[in-house]
């Protein structure tokens, strides 16, 4: 079984703009999905320095990154990415999915600069 | 900070003070009142007061004892003016008729050379190479001036010694709390006694030659508690002054102003002497690029208040940067002792700090925009601000060293 990946970034704008929120709702988030999603806390994702208009806090699903990031935004997302997981849907299709995210080439950690 | 100039081989001759306090069981407030500060000239003045009774009424007895005794030593007042000086300051007891509070002076001056006064503590040891050596005392009588002590008990009679501190030398003084311990008990009838104190004391050092100031006070206080069933019968204070190789501590905070200047940053990380925290998301992300070294995140142990620490290959610690540095400077400044608080972030920053005695902050001074959000829910303070919030604090309450620098 494929699983998805979920990056929390814990930088001070994230976690003051509704990271803690985000951070605190985890084992809620285990208890509801098990294994099939696996959380990660990151010091600095580095969007909220070049993001221009799009706002903290940012989360990554699968690599992809999601701004301005509610508990219910992430829930939808990831449900989108265990449907996803499911019919082995492409990233390209999951970048088209709602939820106002933006497509990385690199996955992993950003620059943080 | 004791740095002697004419002894360069010593340029990290550092003087430890460490302290440790428990109330009396059922009082709100210790009797007990412990000061240290550091003079204009360099000097360290610490005082160890206890004043008669317990509760509020002693802890003004002794908080007007260690101010003064402070205060005079602080101005070279000679000892036996300075007692006359507390003696006609402190109010009477109106109950016992008689004002009192002990107290012990340690006065440190920049050659190391050590005056201790004391009145009606008990004996202070000095334990020099881990063996306890007699300090020579001499006594000094004091009355309150020409006659008779009105309202005092008696003559009062200061023991007064000096000598020069060696490295590794600890000088070690409590309250009767200590030495009263467990008195009653089937055990301990007469209570653990100096002999007690002493054994203790040597077996702490035996187990850990380094064992700081702050730990020694403490495990002598929580010993002296347990003695006493867990329910202090007396005020119980320890204060210990340790002098001891400098224990260095490097804090990385803030990215530099151009980001030319990171491997730079990376550079000053890897080289420092000491142990290591890298505050702020960004600058722990820099410095792990530049060095190829991967930071992970405890997702385990979270803190409704303050993001979760990190780590990294050569970091002792890794987390947030404003919110936790204000944090710690929150908890300096109400001189909480970590083990009491809830374990986060700052938690394990004000640790790391307090077993520290020359801490430099390395400031990364870029502004990140994003916390200049006025949509931000909380006022996010500028970091050089709260860095130099917290040198203040440390350099001034707690008797450390601390330098900043600007990147």
């Amino acid at each position: 079984m494929k699983k998805v990946h979920v990056t929390i970034c814990a930088g001070t704008a994230c976690y003051v703009l509704g990271g803690a929120e985000l951070l605190g709702a985890i084992d809620s988030w285990i208890a509801k999905w098990g294994e099939q999603v696996e959380f990660e806390g990151t010091p600095c994702l580095g969007f909220c320095k070049s993001a221009g208009e799009a706002k903290a806090p940012y989360v990554l699903v699968n690599g992809l990154v999601v701004e301005h990031t509610t508990a219910e935004k992430l829930e939808e997302m990831v449900n989108s990415a265990l449907l996803g997981t499911e019919e082995e849907a492409s990233s390209a299709d999951a970048a088209a999915r709602p939820g106002n995210a933006i497509t990385r080439k690199d996955g992993g950690y950003a620059s943080g600069r | 900070m004791i740095e002697s100039e004419n002894k360069p081989m010593h340029a990290d001759f550092f003087v430890e003070i460490g302290h440790w306090q428990v109330a009396k069981y059922g009082e709100t407030s210790e009797g007990d009142v412990f000061i240290s500060r550091k003079t204009e000239d360099g000097r360290i003045i610490a005082v160890l007061s206890d004043g008669l009774g317990s509760g509020i009424k002693a802890g003004v007895l002794a908080a007007l004892t260690a101010t003064i005794a402070t205060g005079c030593s602080a101005a070279r007042i000679p000892i036996k003016r300075t007692a006359r000086i507390i003696m006609r300051s402190l109010p009477v007891c109106s109950e016992r008729k008689i004002s009192y509070a002990t107290f012990t002076l340690v006065d440190i001056d920049t050659s190391n050379r050590i005056k201790v006064v004391e009145y009606d503590n008990p004996a202070y040891m000095l334990v020099r190479q881990g063996v306890e050596v007699e300090p020579l005392r001499s006594m000094v009588s004091v009355t309150k001036g020409g006659g008779r002590i009105a309202g005092h008990p008696k003559p009062a009679t200061l023991r007064s010694s000096r000598f020069k501190a060696e490295f590794g030398d600890r000088v070690i003084f409590f309250s009767d709390g200590v030495t009263q311990a467990g008195m009653g008990s089937r055990n301990l009838p007469l209570g653990w006694g100096l002999e007690g104190v002493r054994r203790f004391v040597s077996q702490m050092i035996a187990e850990n030659a380094e064992i700081s100031a702050r730990d020694l006070a403490r495990r002598i206080v929580t010993w002296a508690l347990l003695l006493d069933g867990d329910q202090a019968k007396d005020d119980i204070t320890c204060a210990v002054v340790y002098f001891r190789a400098a224990r260095r501590l490097a804090v990385f905070t803030g990215p530099p102003l151009h980001p030319a200047h990171d491997n730079e940053l990376a550079r000053l990380f890897v080289s420092s002497p000491g142990r290591t925290i890298i505050a702020g998301g960004t600058t722990a992300t820099i410095i792990g690029r530049e060095l190829g070294r991967k930071i992970t995140m405890d997702l385990k142990h979270r803190d409704p208040e303050l993001p979760p620490v990190a780590s990294m290959e050569g970091a002792d610690l890794v987390t947030e940067g404003i919110l936790t540095l204000s944090k710690t400077a929150d908890y300096l400044e109400q001189g909480a002792a970590p083990e009491e608080l809830r374990q986060n972030a700052a938690t394990a920053a004000l640790r790391l700090m307090l077993d520290s005695d020359i801490i430099e902050f390395f400031v990364g001074t870029k502004i990140n925009e994003a916390h200049q959000d006025p949509n931000m829910p909380v006022e996010l303070d500028i970091r050089r601000n709260v860095v130099k919030r917290l040198a203040h604090l440390l350099e001034g309450k707690y008797l450390k060293q601390t330098t900043i620098r600007y990147i």
